[in-house]
């Protein structure tokens, strides 16, 4: 009962990781400026990932792999946004107008 | 337009929706800006519709080739697959007394329990060092190439590569300098630990090369160059290159000379060396293709 539960659990986060890669996926594809597209691929890199990794948690059980795919989270939490904010900023030096692309915030 | 919505039109509407070129009618949540269409119009008309046509029987033909091509490819790999040994038989011709040799023998006769570095770096080492080789070379053909010296870099190259650097080390980049601050060490102990565990899991030193140059990039992308050639100049890196392929060779030498004159080997932990050398190699290579593709210069 309770194996079948958490095998539940470990699915239904499965499933939910899978529709925000796909939804990410035809985002980066849809999109078509790179701070928008760099919007839509962060939702997979950060919640997608987070889903498929604990939903493997559950279903294979508390060892250590398990623990290892938390160190797995870690890194990749830590890496992905620096890569992110490295782009954008290359891109916002870069580009000659950007108020031309996106509406920009004065402060 | 269309009196009645085809088909068609329904799949045309959702290939342009996914393509990004309209938006969908209801906006209910999500108000978008409209954009206007991403196919600019040409002020020569009659260039454009030439051109247009011409995309238009591109466009017809494209598809037709590329299945066609795809389906003759599919018959080949197919009738490739049909002559095949049915997989896992016991009398496949892939099961013959070579692979049996290297699984019972090869801890015994390499002192390396991971079967694949024994056969990658002992009995077939001869072809690991053609790799090492090639690697060694293409390093050498980039720098060729790439490398700037004061022959051929004019004043006007030098003067923007020192305004550039100049930009650089006044803005230094906060997050990136702190996440690297943070992921350096443990890059670097990760590689270790690959290049040292690879005799007795998985691993090794090509895959533990390439870790040990990620963390040099990584730590030349945050720090810059010159806090780089504290760590590692020109001078150093080719010793550093020339060492792990000399390394090899001398090794890999010995062995080859012990087992035809029928010695006895009392190199254990050989194999742990070349995992060593290789793992030097495949790092300066990695590490030197990031800094001369990026500045020429070390």
């Amino acid at each position: 009962m309770f194996d079948g539960i958490l095998t539940v659990i470990g699915l239904a986060f499965l499933l939910f990781g899978l529709f925000v890669f796909f939804s990410a996926v035809l985002g980066l594809y849809r999109l078509d400026y790179v701070l928008n597209r760099m919007h839509a691929a962060a939702v997979g890199d950060a919640l997608g990932i987070f889903c498929v990794l604990v939903g493997l948690i559950f279903l294979h059980g508390w060892s250590l792999p398990a623990a290892k795919t938390l160190l797995v989270f870690l890194f990749l939490w830590l890496t992905s946004p620096v890569a992110s904010h490295l782009i954008a900023e290359m891109e916002v030096f870069t580009i000659s107008d950007i108020r031309k692309e996106c509406e920009v915030e004065e402060r | 337009m269309n009196k009645t919505p085809s088909k068609q039109s329904w799949w045309l509407r959702l290939v342009e929706w996914v393509d990004g070129d309209r938006e969908p009618k209801d906006q209910t949540l999500f108000v978008m800006e409209q954009r206007p269409p991403r196919h600019v119009q040409r002020s020569d008309a009659e260039f454009a519709t030439q051109d247009k046509h011409r995309l238009h029987r591109f466009r017809r033909w494209y598809p037709v080739c590329a299945v066609l091509i795809c389906l003759a490819l599919m018959g080949i790999l197919m009738a490739a697959v049909l002559t095949m040994p049915t997989f896992g038989e016991a009398d496949n011709p892939i099961n013959n007394e070579v692979a049996e040799h290297y699984l019972e023998y090869g801890l015994e006769e390499t002192g390396s329990a991971n079967v694949v570095t024994a056969m990658i770096l002992s009995y077939r080492g001869f072809d690991t060092l053609g790799e090492s080789c090639v690697l060694f070379l293409a390093v050498a053909a980039v720098m060729m190439l790439l490398l700037r010296d004061e022959k051929n870099t004019d004043e006007h190259d030098q003067q923007k590569q020192e305004r550039e650097d100049g930009i650089l080390a006044a803005h230094p980049d906060l997050i990136l300098r702190r996440a690297a601050w943070v992921l350096v060490p443990f890059v670097f102990l990760f590689a270790l630990y690959v290049l040292l565990n690879g005799e007795v899991s998985p691993g090794g030193g090509f895959s533990g090369g390439t870790i040990l140059g990620a963390g040099l990039i990584l730590y030349s992308a945050a720090y810059g160059p010159k806090q780089m050639r504290v760590l590692m100049d020109a001078r150093r890196y080719a010793a550093v290159r020339t060492f792990g392929l000399v390394l090899y060779v001398l090794l890999y030498g010995i062995y080859i000379f012990l087992g035809a004159n029928q010695m006895p080997n009392y190199l254990t932990g050989m194999t742990l060396l070349i995992d060593l050398a290789v793992g030097l190699v495949v790092a300066c290579t990695v590490y030197g293709f990031y800094v001369l593709f990026s500045r020429g210069e070390f």
